[in-house]
């Protein structure tokens, strides 16, 4: 026994080590508009001990942070404790005496004396360590593990200066779970899966899952209103939608999971109370904004055009945009809104579990964490970089402090960072102030999700599944279509303030152009409300004329911009470091309004300037890796081809090997009862985007044929696709391939029938029934596969 | 390599003649009806299209008989008076086969802002950089912006 733990003692990967982040393909060789960034530190989550706030400083996935700030609430002192890389759960112990860090980059938590201020004890755990809650009587305490979907309890034995952590013990959850949180009475704990969009209700005692609480949208945060319920910070479900095909996401019996509008524009912002008795939802509260002519299929005043499926009025109450953190004290309820800068107090019936709306206050911006701490609340905001006081009372500020680094100026301060601004707080740039990047893309990843977009032919009958934005710099083009990059890819912002919204650029007002001066002197039409848009989804309505006010006051999308910049940014051009328009005679440059081009520009750079790819904690060196590896390069197997390394992408910056960057469909295209391939773009689309490559009727099926009807041949016809980067994998959502009908890296690798296949499995390396059109792998046993899955979770 | 050669280009070139970087090539712009080349954009007009979610463009080509890169990055400026200066980019076009001389497949300048009433019939300067392969070719032309649909008479 003995011989054994000083063996364990002296294993290599028993030592402590951090993560190290991916390299930035975006720097300063060669690449003009890349500028060195102010250095931020991102406060995040906050834990009080007595009179102290303290506030973990994560950085970011390029830049970790190192330090937890202990802030005096009394004097403002502001003291760092340094800890491991990227930490970002705080929980103090029920004795007061602990604080507990966990570093997700770094294989070990710490742990810090409240009174001393200093790290007494380092306790190994894996990566990715996140979040973590103490059990009431202090004896156990879970903790949430990203890269392994799983939560620990671990078993204390406490101490004058350790937790005494005598055993540990996991229990699987769904994907990517964050916040976790014990039940005042110890008896349940609650874990959140931001991307697996559900809630894991655990019994405490047993360390078995009770239920699985499927919101069909992230499970952003929580935390337990008395014993009976759980606040669930969360999105729209989105189920019972549009898409009419495709997959069936989230197992409700429906395929596909767009959004009840399709477009962005649906997205809602809500907020569920569950029960913990069972696991149900007793209540969801939504947006109290729900708007307006992009609303084509859903108005809520209307059962005929599915205004059924949605809440009933008087659950509109959530006041801001991606409710993201929540803390309740007795019957009071505070929900940040991460993508609004508001932060909102509620009051919940602890015998119902319904909620009250309150007063909805504007905070720094990025608002994360939030914590009660005597009369005062506490809110961290992560891109602001400060820790912000309000009294619960009154709703009014009281305390300001700079938790993270303002040395280089308040945020932001140069154009990526307008860009990062936007990413995270798009809600003001909306027309219903509601929706944000970050709602689908939590933390630059994807959800567990597909969504309809506007670019199909059959605009109602398809979907693409959420990508993760990761690494963007060097996988151009992006998206599935391989259609678009940080130069052009302005449909996405389009669809938070759609033209049709603004009178002077309303097509369906103005089917020939507005009047020339229509922007300065608008016309007596601008006063009227809107028509119905006659674009989108015609299947799914009729012509019948459905008016809706103006969702803004301004006549041009421009114009709302530039007031919506002004509001969040201060400013209403950029500062000209990196997004500028240069004459292409003399080389000035000049910065440029922040209208739509303006903003979609500098997100653009943000997306180049930071790659946000989390440093992956999978060992390259195991066994299966390395056997998986030279799979994955084998000519036989063909992995490489399209996703060569580094990118593991055939993009416009690696290619290797020459292959087409858009290419066929290498499995079944997706199709509705009558046989149309129902990935087919819009012609639309593809006119606008030419990089869009889609089969012509005519290539297809001759002249003659497509005259007559040009849509004849749809179910031969072929949309090109890109290659997904491989990179980061192991962090996605598990549904993946175009429309997310593969659940899993089994799945996507497997022909059908594959003897790799689990229970239930079905494998999707086919194409209309031939196998292995997706890298040749039905000659391969299932231990090969398993060890491929084991170097791809290692990109 | 896209991405050394765009954003030199895009977000432009260096002051103050480090264009000398590159080695000259000769081109030309063409106006286009959004997918084939008419003829030379110098005192044409040029095509006001609406896209795909509104979005109003400009079509163009560029065509080289002086063995063209085999794709290129092309930056773009446009000033109309009274708007501001507008900024435009493509990477990557290809040029394509099927003519005299070498055509590049369509190059979209975007009109994000206004609407297709304030654009119609104005007179606008185009200025385009063409890099590829180590090689620039810069044009300028004087257009005028036209409707493709509205020919004028009633578009009001």
């Amino acid at each position: 026994m003995t011989l054994f733990l000083l063996l364990l003692a002296c294993r290599p990967d028993a030592e402590f080590r951090t993560l190290e982040p991916y390299p930035n393909p975006f720097g300063p060789d060669g690449d003009p508009r890349f500028v060195e960034q102010p250095r931020r530190e991102n406060p995040l989550e906050i834990a009080v001990a007595g009179a102290t706030a303290f506030v973990s400083l994560q950085g970011s996935p390029d830049f970790p942070g190192t330090e937890v700030a202990a802030l005096s609430l009394e004097s403002g002192d502001v003291e760092r404790i340094e800890v491991g890389s990227g930490p970002t759960g705080v929980a103090v112990h029920p004795d007061g005496e602990l604080l507990l860090v966990l570093n997700r980059f770094s294989n070990w938590a710490s742990v810090i004396d409240v009174e001393s201020r200093r790290v007494v004890e380092e306790i190994p755990t894996d990566f990715y360590a996140i979040e973590a809650a103490f059990s009431p009587d202090g004896r156990t305490v879970w903790v949430t593990n990203r890269a392994k979907d799983e939560v620990q309890v671990w078993d204390l034995d406490p101490g004058p200066r350790t937790l005494g952590v005598t055993s540990r013990q996991s229990v699987p959850v769904a994907s990517n779970p964050r916040d976790v949180a014990v039940s005042p009475d110890g008896r349940t704990v609650a874990v959140a899966s931001p991307t697996g969009l559900s809630v894991a209700l655990i019994d405490a005692e047993r360390r078995t899952e009770r239920f699985r609480a499927n919101l069909g949208a992230p499970a952003n945060g929580l935390a337990f209103a008395g014993d009976d319920w759980l606040v669930v910070p969360t999105l729209s479900r989105s189920t019972h939608h549009l898409p009419t095909s495709g997959p069936d996401g989230d197992g409700d019996g429906s395929p596909g999971d767009g959004t009840p509008n399709v477009n962005f524009q649906d997205l809602q912002n809500e907020i569920a109370v569950i029960r913990v008795a069972d696991g149900g939802e007793a209540h969801r509260y939504t947006s109290d904004t729900i708007c307006c002519k992009d609303y084509r299929d859903v108005d809520p005043e209307n059962r005929a055009l599915r205004g059924d499926l949605l809440p009933s009025r008087e659950d509109w109450i959530v006041g801001g945009a991606l409710p993201e953190q929540v803390a309740v004290d007795g019957d009071e309820v505070w929900v940040t809104y991460s993508a609004s800068d508001q932060l909102q107090r509620f009051a919940i019936d602890l015998a119902d579990g319904s909620l009250t709306p309150g007063p909805v206050v504007e905070t720094g911006h990025n608002p994360h964490g939030v914590a009660i701490a005597g009369r005062r609340v506490l809110v961290t905001a992560r891109l602001g970089e400060t820790l912000d006081a309000w009294d619960r009372d009154a709703v009014e500020p009281i305390g300001s402090w700079v938790a993270g680094d303002l040395a280089a100026g308040a945020f932001p301060a140069t154009d990526a960072e307008i860009g990062e601004l936007f990413n995270n707080v798009a809600a003001p740039f909306t027309v219903d102030g509601d929706q944000a990047c970050t709602m689908c893309h939590r933390e630059g990843g994807n959800i567990d999700k597909a969504v309809s977009m506007p670019l199909f032919r059959y605009a109602a009958a398809s979907s693409r599944m959420t990508m993760a934005y990761r690494g963007a710099a060097d996988t151009r083009p992006w998206f599935f279509e391989s259609a678009m990059d940080d130069t052009n890819f302005r449909p996405v912002i389009n669809e938070f303030a759609r033209v049709e919204n603004f009178c002077c650029s309303d097509v369906t007002l103005w089917p020939s152009g507005a009047p020339s001066d229509c922007s300065t002197n608008p016309p007596p039409e601008c006063d009227l409300p809107n028509a119905t848009s006659k674009d989108g989804f015609m299947p799914a309505r009729d012509d019948a004329y459905f008016p809706h006010e103006r969702p803004s006051p301004h006549v041009s999308r421009d114009a709302f911009f530039l007031a919506a910049a002004q509001q969040v940014i201060g400013r209403t051009e950029t500062y000209g470091d990196a997004v500028y328009v240069e004459d292409l005679i003399t080389g000035d440059r000049e910065p440029i309004p922040l209208d739509f081009d303006g903003i979609t520009r500098s997100l653009g750079l943000f997306l180049l300037q930071e790659p946000a790819l989390l440093p992956n904690p999978f060992d390259p060196a195991s066994a299966a890796a390395r056997r998986g590896q030279a799979l994955f390069e084998r000519a036989d197997v063909g992995c490489s081809t399209c996703h060569p390394a580094p990118t593991f992408t055939a993009s416009m910056q690696n290619n290797p090997f020459g292959v087409p960057v858009r290419m066929g469909p290498v499995v079944s295209p997706a199709r509705d009862e009558d046989g149309n391939n129902v990935d087919m773009l819009s012609d639309g689309f593809a006119a606008t985007f030419p990089d869009a490559e889609i089969d012509t009727c005519a290539e297809v099926c001759g002249d003659e044929a497509c005259a007559e009807d040009p849509y004849v041949c749809d179910d031969l016809r072929d949309v090109r696709f890109g290659a997904p980067s491989l990179r980061g994998i192991w962090d996605r959502a598990p549904s993946m391939l175009h429309d997310g009908r593969a659940k899993s890296l089994r799945e996507v690798l497997c022909t059908p029938g594959h003897p790799a296949l689990l229970p239930g499995e079905r494998g999707y390396n086919e194409r209309d029934g031939v196998p292995d059109t997706h890298g040749a792998t039905s000659h391969l046993d299932p231990d090969d596969i398993d060890d491929l899955i084991a170097y791809l979770l290692t990109l | 390599m896209w991405s050394a050669s765009l954003l030199v280009l895009l977000l432009g070139c260096p002051r103050g003649g480090e264009t000398d970087d590159y080695e000259p090539f000769d081109c030309e712009l063409l106006a286009s009806d959004g997918e084939l080349p008419l003829g030379p954009l110098e005192d044409a007009d040029a095509e006001l299209i609406l896209g795909f979610q509104g979005f109003l463009h400009v079509p163009l080509h560029v065509t080289s008989d002086d063995d063209p890169p085999e794709r290129i990055d092309v930056a773009m400026t446009l000033d109309v008076d009274g708007f501001d200066r507008l900024g435009g980019q493509q990477p990557q076009v290809p040029f394509l086969d099927g003519y005299d001389e070498p055509v590049s497949r369509v190059v979209l300048f975007f009109l994000t802002s206004g609407n297709v009433g304030e654009w119609r019939d104005r007179d606008a300067h185009l200025v385009a950089a063409a890099v590829g392969e180590g090689r620039r070719c810069v044009r300028e032309a004087d257009i005028r912006l036209v409707d493709a649909v509205c020919d004028g008479e009633g578009c009001e």
